[in-house]
């Protein structure tokens, strides 16, 4: 198992009950795709949700996650 | 000694005298003047931009001044189209520079005529699909554009620069459909984050006129009620319909007459092919006894027991209380484009 601690910043916060923070953990190879899953986000159908964030860098869902890593989930901004 | 009223710009050493002299040479198009665009208009005018071409098919709403800065409580009353109300507001604030207001629909038909003349296009708009369409329009006639947007309390910015970097294709992928993200008509608007995400836009689009080497090759999201702001990297898709195979679906889908459902409102818009065939005061004549007819400067009321719509000028209606498009056409067909 791999542990992740995804961080859910402004409105897309609502995908985790409000809250900024989640601790969680993944089978080994777990992609950004399982990473969605956990939070039942279906990427280009779930409101709110835009992308993921690495290390300040956008990555595709099928890029494989690692141990101990933070990503970001980001929302997708429509308005104005 | 006096000095002049860009003084403190110009003693601002990345601008400067000859940077304020490109930016008193420089033409911006400013497309949607709601939240975001009405905070660039006002940062673009202030800094002295030489012509500012303001785009906006919406009429000022009391709704609206909760965070669309130019506005006033009269321009509401007087129903006063936002373009409109803007440049007779920003005349007051900056006299000196050119003001084009075009209260028209964004839409295949008229998107590149109105990114033609222009060096720069900014982002003030309220809805993801005319930003497809902005940016197929960018892509394919080599103009930069920086797009901005915010929901809720969170925004992003970003320049994107044809040849240079990646699209708003690559950053969020196909364009999703509607009722899958939200609007600010459903989950609100707080004017902090509008006014932050217009700030960093007006700020990236002054570096960009004056040729500044710090632009941001970045995407940069904040939230205003979190207290964060990321710069994150974001890569040009290999694949990218836009960028990549040059492929532009949104500016090539061309109907007769293009149906959008207006946001928040129950409403939509029918904008006709713009064949110069239109003859506003022909069609409003010939409202006259079919129900009640108010004209106005901007644009005419029709009401009877049928049908409900405002007509502008440029032959597009606003078509109140339908449930869908098709009934929309219905309504346009019978009333306006007999």
């Amino acid at each position: 198992m791999i542990k992740l601690k995804i961080l859910f910043n402004g409105p897309v916060r609502q995908l985790n009950g409000w809250k900024n923070v989640a601790n969680i953990e993944l089978p080994d190879g777990a992609t950004g795709y399982d990473l969605c899953d956990y939070f039942d986000i279906i990427p280009g159908k779930t409101r709110l949700y835009g992308f993921l964030i690495r290390d300040g860098k956008k990555i595709k869902e099928e890029e494989e996650l690692h141990d101990g890593e933070t990503i970001k989930v980001n929302g997708k901004t429509s308005g104005g | 000694m006096t000095v002049g009223r860009y003084h403190r710009q110009e003693i601002f050493y990345p601008i400067g005298p000859e940077g304020q002299k490109k930016l008193q040479q420089s033409r911006v198009c400013i497309i949607g003047i709601g939240a975001l665009g009405t905070s660039i208009a006002n940062n673009l005018a202030r800094a002295g931009v030489g012509y500012l071409r303001l785009v906006d098919r919406d009429i000022v709403e009391l709704t609206n001044l909760q965070r669309q800065v130019l506005f006033t409580e009269k321009d509401a009353e007087e129903m006063i189209p936002k373009a409109e109300a803007a440049k007779a507001h920003l005349q007051e604030i900056n006299s000196e520079i050119e003001y084009d207001a075009m209260v028209v629909d964004v839409n295949p038909y008229n998107i590149e005529k109105l990114i033609s003349d222009v060096d720069l296009v900014v982002d003030g708009l309220d809805n993801l699909e005319t930003r497809y369409l902005i940016n197929e329009a960018c892509l394919k006639n080599n103009v930069r554009w920086v797009y901005g947007g915010a929901v809720g309390s969170g925004g992003m910015c970003m320049n994107i620069l044809p040849g240079e970097g990646p699209c708003l294709h690559c950053l969020l992928g196909p364009l999703p459909e509607d009722g899958t993200y939200e609007t600010c008509d459903t989950i609100g608007v707080i004017s902090p984050i509008t006014n932050i995400v217009a700030s960093y836009e007006s700020a990236e689009a002054m570096k960009i006129l004056v040729g500044s080497e710090s632009i941001s090759h970045q995407l940069i999201a904040m939230d205003a009620w979190d207290c964060y702001t990321d710069f994150v990297d974001v890569d040009v898709d290999p694949d990218c319909p836009v960028c990549g195979k040059h492929q532009y679906t949104l500016l090539e889908h061309r109907q007769k007459n293009y149906t959008a459902s207006l946001c928040g409102h129950d409403a939509y818009q029918v904008t006709p092919e713009d064949d110069g065939s239109f003859d506003y005061d022909a069609v409003v004549a010939a409202l006259e006894g079919e129900g009640e007819v108010k004209r106005n400067r901007y644009f005419t009321i029709f009401k009877n027991d049928e049908a409900d719509f405002k007509l502008f000028p440029d032959g597009r209606a606003i078509i109140n209380s339908v449930p869908d498009g098709d009934k929309a056409q219905q309504i346009f067909a019978k009333y306006i484009d007999r």
